[in-house]
């Protein structure tokens, strides 16, 4: 339907493209990269709770967690955010698939839609990440409280962000409305600045 | 000549790191570990400061955080830092200080005459004195005050270092790491808690390092640094030093100010100066020691007069000799510990004065083994002109005798540091053994241990600090487990423990209970006299405790004189609250990062960088940063651009991202019955692929806000709100959908910032369009008409929405696309209307453009206004019903002598009215009682070529073509403006449906 010829195809653009990283220096205690996962939001429809739980089971293969935790399929992540909501975090695909694929599959029993444009991800690694993320988010984040596998809706430095520890070890992954990235990924920065810090933006941003 | 006053071996200072600093522009060396106090004493300088308002010369009275006279201005330029403490300020090459509040110097400051002048200038003096004429207060006496009595100067210029804030979690917090604290730490951390201790002092070991005390055999220092080396080994422990502990809050909540950088010239690359820490402990315990009080005697502020423990803090901990003849005089037993350091040290000790009548065998034993004289009587008062000559001394039988020396050790008894027990409210309870205030009610998880607690000896401090650690842990969930060697088997040397009360010697002099705010003795006595009783009372008149030190060392003997004249116990008249913060803070460390262009989150459109590039000036939006208008090369003027826009976009067409409006994503089997009762006009006959105008109330019946919601599909919605009420109407839904209805199969997310929207408005519009959306999407307005809504793709295969909706009253779509794909859609957009002159436009032409068409938009959805005051009431379904709809019909509020929408434009078409003006009868007086209403919203409208705007008017629907004034007093102006209909432009739509 669409006809390539007719008019010019519209480049992605990074929420980040515009921030200058800091010159490294010694060692690098943080990397900070910018990822571009898909994301939907995940709700049950009234009444069909149980009939998601089911559907999400038989087609993905991953048991609905409680909201501040997470479960995994091969390819898919369910992160709890509130009673009866999630968000669904995929590897970076066009617009919408992942909206499209997951209505496909749960049909009539889910509430969804792509946010994946509506956030930035950042990624942060590295054996200062703990001691960087101290400095904005009033959360505990030792293992023992906020372990593999958990997920957290909080504020740093005045933005609300969605949080996640990426895996077991220090790695997590933040998301921020795209409005707020840059100024959120300059407060990042500054805070790891003396750690040792390297930034990564994708500046292609996600595949069109 | 260079640190004569150091002693040759011992103390915690590196003799290997010399260290270069200047004080009042003189160079001196100290070495690493001494803090500025120490290495001043250890060049033998004496003299330090000047007094806050007699200008009394001072030199150093403590050795830590409750020091009140020597105070300085350390560093210069603009980081330059007022009444910084040289008792807790650690030196470091290049480091460099000045006295303050003296003139033109500190050996000979002209001021200090009001010294001599003495008794005029009792409490209260400015209140009395000042009081008249008036008009000298602020431009005459006020100023000359603040310059004679006072403290450092501010820095000249912004402070270049950086502060930031931090948040820490453990189980067991300890703040102190003294003896007590050290124990504490050891014991919670042995059952595996997390545990952070606190310690305000660069080195951790508190008493433990400025006393010859022997524990287990060991000298104390040791023990210290083996016990401090122990948990600095445990991984689950952080020693955190230079950090005070000043604040506390519910829930377990501290405040804590970790000094980062303040031991360095400058800070390190991308380090803060200062950074504070909100520490969250399940359970704590407070091991803060005690502060030794003054005595109360003439002449006590003298320089070389000392407090007895902090001249054994000099000599034990920083190698120094604080004088060279000394006399001791104490109301206790624990100052014969000093007798004994200064005799080792090599210091001459004259005698050993002591106000109690039969001195205790401790005190016998210890001065026998110094050949120290003891003396039973007080010190009647001191004297020395810029620092101490010698005491005079009324002895038990009433003889003056005179007794020469260059150093006083004074000690009045201790004063638990109970300052952080008191923050969540708890009130001090006075104990008659110890004469002190010690702990009362406690915060729900705090303990206390140690010296804080007010009970004296060092085996029982660290055996309750143990005890509280443990305790701590274990209220905390932790499994009790057997201490560590280090504080199982507690032996040590004897404590001395004897004391009785000596609050005030009625000798000669001025006798100082507050040294930082010149309080004496005579102010507190007539405070009492004029009838300040009241301990609260007495310290607003006196300003005793009021100063930068809150009074650390003055409270106690100010309260207790006090007590004495009423007639009252100390119980009785109580104490004053304590407040955080504990130590001062400074601004720069509450701001943290949020400072200058941080000062708070700014959130950008996805067509920032493009419009950016267009040269636009932006404007605050709430959070977001909005281009305002896009200024051409010749333009000098906003309102130049702005009428250019404007008729680019009546005349042919132009573009404007209002990605900002707030999108809500609204869906399930019940969306339109929840649109339906949210909104006041109809919904379920809504179809699929159309757009409507919508107005929300509140629950009290005035109006929210407004906006158009689109019907994607069969239970799918697109709801738009205004900018500024995005967040506000989320919440309200939510509610709604949560609370209200809570049975609805609906759900709410936030879809602004997924899609970059683009209004496209002008005659051109569609034709730009075109070129863009793909062949297969029928845009005609036949096919797509106004208020048409729909999904669609562009550029080859891009998925996008279209919706033509308009606000400038043109032909108009909105376009959206996801948010990745914002800025390519600017450029798209540019390139496909560049055959037009597509124009880029900014907010001040879309305010021109809806003033002209009569929308109402901020300024009239007020929250005062009602859809009868907004001409909006045919949006009031009465077939079904809506939040609000049941309080929008009191009479008040359907009241047709309400302020309604009107239009005006002035008589004078040269004439300017701004927002704000009031509405009057053209003859009546320019009174508030006569204002009949306000302009909300003025603009220049190029289609008419004159200012016009939009106001509320009482009974304003019925006034159209009434003359009234627009006064506005404010700015100047008194205009005849025509009350008008408030639809400029277009009035029959017609434009929007081509």
């Amino acid at each position: 339907m669409a006809n390539p010829q007719s008019a010019p195809s519209l480049a992605a653009v990074s929420a980040v493209a515009a921030l200058t990283a800091p010159a490294p220096h010694g060692n690098i205690g943080v990397a900070i990269s910018e990822i571009v996962p898909s994301i939907v939001s995940l709700a049950a429809r009234a009444g069909h709770q149980a009939d998601l739980a089911a559907a999400i089971a038989a087609s993905a293969g991953a048991t609905l967690p409680p909201p501040g935790h997470i479960s995994h399929s091969a390819d898919l992540s369910f992160l709890g955010v509130a009673p009866g909501r999630w968000f669904v975090i995929a590897p970076p695909a066009p617009p919408a698939l992942l909206e499209f694929t997951l209505r496909q599959a749960l049909g009539a029993y889910a509430t969804l839609t792509d946010q994946t444009d509506g956030r930035a991800v950042l990624r942060i690694n590295g054996p200062a990440a703990v001691a960087t993320l101290a400095k904005l988010v009033p959360l505990d984040l030792h293992p023992s409280v906020f372990g593999a596998g958990r997920v957290a809706q909080t504020i740093a430095s005045h933005i609300n962000i969605m949080i996640w520890r990426n895996g077991a070890g220090q790695s997590f992954d933040i998301a921020v409305f795209r409005g707020f990235a840059l100024s959120f990924a300059e407060s990042l920065i500054a805070s790891a600045a003396e750690f040792g810090v390297s930034f990564t933006p994708n500046l292609e941003g996600p595949a069109p | 000549m260079t640190q004569l006053f150091r002693v040759p071996n011992g103390g915690l200072i590196d003799r290997e790191t010399a260290v270069q600093f200047a004080f009042d522009g003189k160079s001196y060396q100290g070495y690493a570990g001494d803090t500025l106090a120490s290495a001043l004493l250890a060049n033998g300088v004496r003299l330090v400061g000047r007094s806050f308002k007699y200008h009394r010369p001072r030199g150093i009275l403590s050795a830590g955080a409750e020091e009140p006279n020597a105070l300085c201005e350390l560093r210069g330029g603009a980081r330059r830092e007022p009444n910084t403490r040289m008792t807790t300020a650690e030196i470091f090459d290049g480091l460099c200080a000045n006295s303050q509040n003296r003139y033109p110097s500190l050996n000979f400051d002209l001021l200090a005459v009001i010294s001599l002048a003495g008794p005029v200038f009792s409490a209260g003096f400015y209140y009395k004195t000042f009081m008249w004429p008036a008009s000298f207060w602020e431009k005459l006496y006020e100023p000359m005050i603040r310059r004679a009595a006072g403290l450092g100067r501010a820095a000249p210029a912004p402070d270049p270092d950086t502060y930031e804030k931090a948040t820490a979690f453990c189980d067991v917090l300890v703040i102190g790491a003294g003896a007590a604290g050290i124990a504490a730490a050891l014991a919670a951390a042995h059952t595996g808690a997390r545990v952070i201790l606190c310690e305000e002092d660069f080195v951790a070991g508190g008493r433990l390092h400025a006393d010859r005390r022997q524990i287990n055999g060991y000298a104390a220092s040791q023990w210290a640094d083996t016990a401090l080396a122990d948990l600095c080994a445990l991984p689950n422990v952080t020693l955190m030093v230079r950090t005070a502990v000043v604040a506390v809050y519910d829930g377990g909540t501290y405040a804590a100010l970790q000094r980062v950088s303040d031991h360095l010239i400058t800070p390190l690359p991308h380090q803060p100066r200062q950074r504070l820490w909100r520490i969250v402990a399940k359970h704590t315990v407070l091991a803060a020691g005690a502060i030794e009080r003054p005595l109360v005697f003439g002449g006590n502020d003298k320089p070389g007069v000392m407090l007895a423990g902090s001249v054994r803090t000099y000599i034990n901990r920083f190698a120094v000799r604080p004088g060279t003849r000394a006399v001791v005089f104490a109301n206790n037993d624990d100052a014969a510990r000093t007798v004994a350091d200064l005799a080792e040290s090599g210091i001459t000790v004259v005698a050993f004065i002591d106000p109690r009548p039969a001195a205790s065998e401790f005190l016998r034993a210890s001065l026998a083994t110094s050949r120290v004289p003891l003396i039973t009587g007080v010190v009647d008062h001191a004297s020395g002109f810029s620092k101490l000559s010698a005491v005079h001394v009324r002895t038990e039988n009433g003889k003056l005798e005179t007794l020469s020396c260059d150093l006083l050790a004074m000690s009045g008894g201790f004063m638990p540091n109970i300052h952080l027990t008191t923050h969540l409210g708890g009130k001090p309870v006075w104990q008659g053994d110890v004469a002190a205030f010690v702990p009362g009610t406690l915060p729900p998880t705090m303990l206390v241990a140690g010296a804080a607690t007010g009970e004296g000896g060092l085996a029982a401090g660290i055996a309750q600090g143990a005890r509280a650690g443990a305790d701590a842990a274990h209220s905390a969930g932790f499994v009790p487990v057997q201490f560590p060697a280090a504080i199982t088997v507690l032996c040590t040397d004897d404590d001395a423990l004897g004391f009785a009360p000596l609050w005030h010697v009625d000798g000669r002099g001025k006798a100082f209970i507050d040294f930082q705010n010149d309080v004496t003795a005579t102010d507190v006595k007539l405070a009492a006299v004029e009838g300040f009783r009241s301990v609260e009372h007495l310290k607003r008149y006196t300003t005793l405790g009021m100063a930068t030190d809150q009074g650390k060392t003055a409270n106690v003997n100010g309260l207790a004189l006090m007590a004495e004249i009423t007639e009252r116990t100390i119980a009785q008249t109580g104490t004053t609250r304590f407040r955080p913060p504990y130590a001062p803070v400074a601004i720069g460390a509450l701001a943290g990062h949020h400072r200058g262009a941080h000062f708070r989150a700014t959130r950008l459109t996805p067509t920032h960088a493009w419009a950016t590039g267009q040269g636009a000036v932006f404007t605050d939006a709430g959070q977001w940063k909005r281009a305002q208008y896009f200024p051409a090369a010749a333009e000098t003027d906003w309102l130049d651009a702005t009428i250019r826009e404007v008729r680019s976009v009546r005349a042919s067409v132009g573009i404007c991202d209002v990605t900002t409006l707030g999108k809500i994503d609204i869906q399930g089997a019940d969306a339109a019955e929840f649109l339906e009762h949210v909104y006041t006009n109809s919904w379920k006959n809504l179809a699929i692929g159309r757009a409507r105008y919508g107005l929300m109330l509140r629950e009290d019946g005035f109006v929210l806000d407004d906006g158009t919601t689109a019907r994607l599909s069969d239970d799918r919605y697109i709801m738009t709100t205004t900018t500024a009420n995005a967040a506000r109407v989320f919440q309200h839904l939510e509610f709604c959908r949560q609370v209200l209805w809570s049975g609805y199969d609906v759900h709410l997310i936030s879809a602004t910032e997924a899609w970059a929207q683009i209004a496209v408005a002008g005659p051109r519009a569609r034709e730009v369009l075109r070129k863009l959306i793909d062949p297969a999407y029928d845009i005609s307005n036949e096919a797509f008409p106004y208020m048409a809504a729909g999904e669609v793709t562009l550029c080859g295969g891009v998925m996008g929405r279209l919706f033509r909706l308009s606000f400038s009253g043109e032909l108009a779509y909105e376009i959206a696309v996801p948010a990745r794909f914002g800025q390519a859609l600017a450029e798209a957009l540019m390139a496909a209307g560049d055959e037009f002159s597509i124009t880029p436009y900014g907010l001040e032409a879309l305010a021109v453009m809806r003033i002209e068409k009569g929308h109402a938009a901020g300024a009239e959805l007020n929250g005062t206004t009602t859809a009868h005051d907004l001409g909006l009431a045919k949006l009031l379904s009465r077939k079904k019903d809506f939040v609000g709809r049941v309080m929008a019909e009191r009479p008040a509020l359907t009241d047709a002598a309400r302020p309604g929408l009107v239009g005006f434009r002035p008589l004078d078409t040269t004439a300017r009215v701004r927002g704000g003006a009031q509405f009057l009868p053209p003859t009546a007086d320019a009174t508030a009682a006569n204002a009949q209403g306000h302009v909300t919203s003025a603009a220049f409208s190029p289609h008419l070529g004159q200012w016009i705007g939009l106001g509320l008017l009482t009974n304003g629907a019925t006034r159209h073509g009434e003359v009234l004034r627009a006064y506005d007093p404010v700015r100047g102006n008194d205009t005849q403006v025509e009350i008008v209909p408030p639809v400029f432009y277009d009035v029959q739509g017609t434009r929007l449906h081509g």
